[in-house]
């Protein structure tokens, strides 16, 4: 085993409670972390979260571990992730909208500018990969981009021409860059589960920190090769097929740590987002989509977790989480202290995952942006840049106007509305090409 | 009544021819010399004019003759105390006095022994409240702590200090109309025929899943299916000290307990973050003190009078706590748990100033997302709330199966006058006849036959029982004018029970009564042991002490909250009630001397008193006899808070409530009252600052001063105390307090220790005074002329066998006034 920072935190422990405390010494054996962040699975596909869909191995990571009512995702694709892996919220990092990097060109994710969590873990002693699809570099250009932002082993997408994703992924064996060798595999999903089940597998003797932005896909096999349009139920029918699949790709992973006896020392947290990036290819239909999604349904995403920190099995919380939550959590799962010049927007919720009643410990708001539009919310209420505001516990759908009898709500309302005033300006978009493709509109 | 006093007196008026050589010449002469310049038609200073006398004297008719030797006996005191007349006045001779002095004394001794025998007055009293209360609970043995009929009952009239004084028990047509209602209650309330009512047993938190307390008294949980709505009102409750308690759903919903009886209340509870980020000073709650959960109960139909705190519990903190408690419910009740100690004042205001302040991301001043508090604050979590009942040591009731023992199947009119005979032969405290109470029996008879409802005609029997001048009035017989004028042995026993107890006699005075065997000496003794011992002589403790030392003006004028915080904290009003409770209660049960009132080395104090006296506290949590420091300035009455609070009026200590109190209550002189004629005078107060300077303003007013300079010296002795009986040295920074006084006589005062000290150099004042208090309360009537001799004679015991307080009260249930009427 490498030698390990010791207890980072240490003074960040004792400010906070006896629970975390056991973080900074549990952190000394180092946790394994793997992150899921499954496309396309939202709250609705999940049948923990009472989707008709039974995702056995999803259900049984909740009933194992602790799943979160109230965790917010950003509206769009590349913003949600370049938050996840900053820590900052778009209006920091400048990733406001949504943007193909391979496609439209440009710089992507600057790693001079930008530290991911990756980068931490790894120099704090962790062996790291990701398997699936990055996103936010042109990996045909810059090669060394994934080994720059912190990851020592990948097994991703090959960036792929505009008109191979135009014409859909089902009638072409596609490619993968695995540790930067391209390979063409028929089953990519399968591919990238045994991937990262070597991965762990290999590494079960040292601490490890699995990415792993999944993708839903068809299950490649029955594919119906017609091409004319589906019906509703075929659709139905297929998305079912993709949960299943994912749920099952989840699940091998699950049981290939379980069987590795890593168990006790793995921290599992699996998310999801509304977003595909596979069915959407028309990018222009994208970037409306992120629009119409910057809802709260079109946000809230499952998150469940899973591992030895965690206290109650099959505990439900409502503490609020969102996107930029998931760096310092991360860090702190790792037992790693957060660098002074970074700049974070988020908390860590271990207290939270350690059964913590103390609010103070906890997040009060959460908060999305695509564009220029904001919204934030609390456990109840939300309010958006176009001035609406709902009770989403009465009104998930955001359809109607908050009753004018309602005596607590315009206090909620100010609140939050006093706290999207003190979220700063967008930063400037993090390169040239980037502006120039989102001021075309 | 009064013809018997009347004829008596005709002796007095032929007395001073009889019985002395001297004539009423020399007398009316004196009077006339020296009295009736200041007492006679002109003035009447202090109220007396005592022209009329003489020219009674010298003609021979008297208009009232009983006034007339007291009026006699006033000045044979106050020639024998020196007192008068005063200094600047002309004085009488030495043997001019002394003539005159044992003139007047032969008059009276004559006057006395003519009246002795039949002197007394026969005591027509009615029950008061409290003796009412009390003789109910004794006659049903029902647990009146929620059950109490008289609460309608107008508040009965204070005579000569005391409220069971016959003269002042007036009736009127509002207390019939409650006599009336009372005796339904009572009487729906024992009759309770047929099976013993069904057991319920209510809970809940046992039955929940979640391993999460169902039921907190702060705070909040939140499960697998969010209800905000319950969440903000589970989060109302954080932090609440008495205005959401928590109760169970199916007894509130019910209207409380199915049925009288005795009740067992069952949970767990648990302190959670007893000290949290919040300040004390921000919740108003003091996180040093382990929490307090009280139990009330309460019930709907009665509402807030009805609303009694029955239990306090410790709660350790972070480990569950199991409580049981048994409590007697009367039907319709429900009981509460709240957190005792909790954080006080307004929930609102927390929620909105107090929590917005340590976080943030708050709005303020607004209530926000309770979230951001839950699980933040102390707490006390409350978990398995469970109740079970009625449980019954014996069924039917014991007051019900006394009067009405195995009741037949189909009980008859026989059963009913035998039982409402019983009923009455306990009610009238004496044996009743069939014959006696034969239209009382024919009332519930009739209601019988025509109604047919047995148990309804009893109720109606019992009710007119209730209802009853035997049962209502401690009716005494009329004695033979020419027979013994001695009590008989049942109303011995009234009289000694209601003195004692104030209530009826219970079954072994009962038992002598009706074999005669009690008016025997050394039974009697035994008796008044026994009963003196008796838990229920406490009522003589406060009922008697209350109304002597005059405590039941505490709490009357309360002082300001905002300022006297540990007043209310602290609740001392009850730890200063309790100290001089328990100070009389020790004195009695130990037989101490009554010196011990003026001046002692212990107090019986808590903590909190304690701190309040600026004592070392004594360790534990409760009242315990503590031994007082040297220059504690406590020790003996004068020293206990409740009597120096009772004299002030909340805001500032009142000098001369002060000193008429010591002298009506500790020297059994009072002073006259102000003359009704007499428009307050307010003195120019201007450049006033000290309460001394003040009434140095009232020197000016002459009319005032005659009264007020007997008063003042007293008074300012205990200027140290203030409002609440605090020790002090200064008014504020810049004024001292001069404690100094001179009396009437010369005599320097200095504080209460020279208070003391004249009263200690002349301990037969006090004893008399006592001796007359207790007499007033034990007769249940004014004293009058002819009582003076068993107060004499009992003093002088006092002073000669050097008697306790136990003793005196053997004292005064010997003496002649008690055992004739």
């Amino acid at each position: 085993m490498k030698p390990l920072p010791h207890l980072p935190s240490l003074g960040l422990s004792l400010a906070l409670s006896f629970g975390l405390f056991m973080t900074a010494s549990q952190a000394a054996d180092s946790l394994n972390i793997i992150l899921i962040l499954a496309d396309d699975l939202e709250r609705g596909s999940v049948g923990c979260y009472g989707a008709k869909q039974a995702t056995p191995n999803i259900d049984q990571l909740a009933k194992t571990g602790v799943r979160y009512e109230t965790a917010w995702s950003m509206p769009a694709c590349t913003p949600n992730r370049v938050t996840l892996l900053t820590g900052q919220y778009p209006f920091r990092h400048g990733w406001t909208q949504h943007y193909d990097v391979a496609r439209l060109g440009g710089q992507g994710l600057s790693w001079q500018r930008f530290t991911t969590v990756a980068k931490l873990l790894r120099d704090g002693g962790y062996e790291t990969a990701i398997g699936g699809h990055w996103q936010i570099n042109d990996l045909g250009k810059q090669t060394d981009a994934l080994n720059q932002h912190g990851f020592q082993e990948h097994c991703v997408w090959a960036n792929s021409a505009p008109q191979e994703i135009g014409t859909g992924l089902r009638k072409r064996p596609t490619r993968l860059l695995i540790n930067g060798k391209p390979e063409k595999t028929p089953n990519r999903a399968e591919r990238i589960n045994s991937f990262l089940i070597d991965f762990a597998t290999r590494n079960r003797n040292q601490p490890f920190f699995i990415y792993y932005p999944m993708l839903l896909e068809s299950v490649p096999s029955p594919e119906p090769k017609r091409t004319k349009k589906l019906q509703p139920l075929e659709e139905i029918n297929l998305q079912a097929a993709r949960i299943a699949r994912m749920d099952q790709l989840i699940g091998n992973l699950i049981n290939a740590i379980d069987a590795n006896g890593l168990r006790e020392d793995t921290m599992i947290l699996l998310t999801g987002s509304n977003i595909s990036t596979v069915e959407n290819r028309d990018l222009e239909r994208d970037n409306e989509l992120a629009q119409a999604r910057a809802t709260d349904r079109g946000v809230h995403v499952p998150l469940i977790v899973r591992g030895p920190m965690v206290t109650g099995r099959g505990r439900v919380s409502r503490d609020l989480v969102d996107f930029t939550d998931f760096y310092p959590t991360l860090l702190d799962l790792a037992g790693i202290k957060t660098p002074e010049q970074l700049s974070l927007d988020g908390r860590s919720f271990v207290p939270s995952l350690q059964g913590s009643g103390d609010p103070y410990e906890k997040r009060s708001w959460i908060y999305s942006q695509v564009g220029a539009f904001r919204m934030i919310r609390d456990w109840e209420h939300m309010i958006d840049t176009n001035g609406s505001f709902h009770d989403l516990l009465k009104d998930p759908l955001q359809q109607n106007k908050v009753s004018s009898l309602d005596k607590i709500a315009p206090g909620r309302r100010q609140r939050l509305q006093m706290l999207m005033d003190r979220l700063p300006e967008d930063a400037d978009s993090p390169f040239p090409e980037y502006s120039q493709h989102h001021s075309k509109k | 009544m009064n013809k018997n006093i009347f004829c008596g007196l005709v002796l007095l008026l032929a007395m001073p021819a009889s019985a002395a050589e001297r004539s009423p010449d020399d007398l009316v002469r004196f009077l006339r010399n020296y009295c009736t310049n200041c007492h006679g038609s002109k003035t009447q200073k202090a109220d007396r004019r005592f022209d009329q006398l003489a020219s009674e004297l010298l003609t021979g008719r008297t208009v009232n003759r009983l006034q007339q030797a007291e009026q006699l006996q006033e000045i044979l005191d106050q020639l024998n105390l020196a007192a008068m007349p005063p200094e600047e006045a002309k004085q009488p001779g030495h043997d001019e006095v002394k003539l005159i002095v044992s003139s007047l004394t032969e008059m009276l001794t004559e006057a006395k022994r003519a009246m002795r025998g039949n002197a007394g007055k026969i005591v027509l009293r009615r029950l008061n409240r409290n003796e009412y209360r009390n003789t109910i609970r004794d006659l049903f043995q029902l647990p009146m702590v929620d059950f109490d009929p008289t609460t309608t009952f107008p508040a009965d009239d204070i005579t000569e200090g005391f409220d069971n004084v016959g003269e002042g028990l007036v009736t009127s047509d509002y207390l019939l109309q409650n006599y009336l209602g009372a005796a339904r209650q009572v009487a729906d309330k024992v009759i309770r025929p047929g099976p013993r009512p069904q057991m319920i047993h209510y809970e809940s938190g046992t039955t929940s899943q979640s391993q999460q307390p169902t039921l907190k008294l702060s705070g909040v949980s939140i499960t697998g299916s969010p209800n905000d709505k319950e969440a903000r009102q589970e989060a109302g409750r954080m932090f609440i000290k008495f205005r959401q308690p928590v109760g169970l759903r199916q007894l509130d919903k019910r209207k409380g307990v199915p049925a009288d009886g005795e009740y067992v209340i069952r949970l767990s509870a648990q302190a959670v973050r007893r000290v949290s980020r919040y300040k004390d000073e921000d919740l108003r709650y003091d996180s040093s003190e382990p929490m307090r959960l009280s139990i009330s109960i309460d019930s709907q139909a009665l509402g807030g009078t009805a609303h009694r705190i029955i239990a306090e519990y410790v709660i350790p903190d972070n480990e569950v706590t199991e409580i049981e408690h048994r409590v007697w419910l009367e039907k319709g009740f429900t009981f509460h748990v709240h957190w005792a100690n909790g954080p006080n004042g307004s929930f609102k205001r927390i929620l909105r100033k107090v929590l917005p302040k340590y976080n943030k991301d708050a709005l303020y001043p607004i209530r926000n997302p309770p979230e951001m508090y839950l699980g933040s604050g102390p707490e006390l979590h409350v978990q398995e709330l469970e109740i079970e009942g009625p449980f019954y040591d014996s069924w039917p009731q014991p007051g019900f199966a006394k009067f009405f023992p195995d009741p037949p199947e189909k009980p008859d009119t026989d059963y009913l006058d035998e039982s409402l005979l019983r009923l009455a032969n306990a009610a009238y405290r004496r044996p009743v006849d069939r014959k006696e109470l034969a239209p009382y029996l024919q009332l519930a008879r009739k209601h019988f036959q025509s109604q047919g409802d047995f148990w309804e005609a009893a109720k109606l029997g019992t009710r007119a029982i209730l209802t009853s001048p035997n049962f209502l009035y401690l009716a005494e017989t009329q004695p033979d004018p020419n027979g013994p004028s001695r009590v008989t042995d049942h109303e011995l026993a009234t009289r000694l029970s209601y003195f004692l107890w104030s209530s009826m006699p219970d079954s072994e005075l009962r038992d002598l009564a009706d074999r005669g065997a009690l008016s025997h000496p050394a039974t009697l003794r035994q008796q008044v042991e026994r009963m003196l011992s008796d838990q229920r002589a406490n009522a003589l403790a406060t009922n008697f002490v209350s109304q002597w030392l005059g405590l039941r003006k505490l709490g009357e004028m309360p002082p300001d909250p905002e300022t006297n915080r540990a007043y209310y904290e602290d609740h001392l009003e009850d730890a200063m009630r309790q100290e001089t409770n328990l100070f009389f209660r020790h004195i009695l049960e130990q037989n101490r001397s009554l010196s011990e009132f003026i001046d002692s080395n212990y107090t019986f104090l808590n903590p909190a008193l304690a701190r309040h006296y600026g004592i070392p506290a004594p360790t534990e949590d409760a009242f315990c006899k503590t031994n007082l420091p040297a220059g504690s300035h406590r020790g003996g009455l004068l020293g206990h808070a409740s009597i120096l609070t009772a004299t002030s009026n909340g805001v500032e200590s009142q000098p001369v409530v002060r000193g008429v109190w010591v002298l009506e209550n500790l020297l059994g002189t009072p002073p006259n009252p102000p003359p009704p004629d007499i428009d307050p005078i307010e003195p120019d107060t201007r450049g006033v600052s000290t309460i001394r300077q003040l009434m140095e303003k009232h020197r000016n007013n002459p009319t005032c001063y005659e009264c007020l300079r007997k008063i003042y010296p007293l008074g300012l002795a205990m200027e140290n105390y203030d409002h609440v009986g605090r020790w002090r040295d200064r008014y504020t920074k810049r004024l001292p307090i001069d404690a100094s006084a001179d009396l009437l006589d010369g005599t320097a005062l200095e504080g209460p220790e020279g208070i003391k000290k004249i009263l200690k150099q002349h301990p037969e004042k006090f004893n008399k005074c006592l001796t007359e208090k207790l007499m007033v309360y034990a007769l249940g009537r004014r004293l009058s002329f002819a009582d003076r001799d068993d107060i004499e004679h009992i003093t002088e015991s006092i002073l000669n066998e050097n008697l306790g307080l136990r003793d005196l009260i053997h004292q005064v249930v010997m003496s002649e006034a008690f055992q004739s009427k």
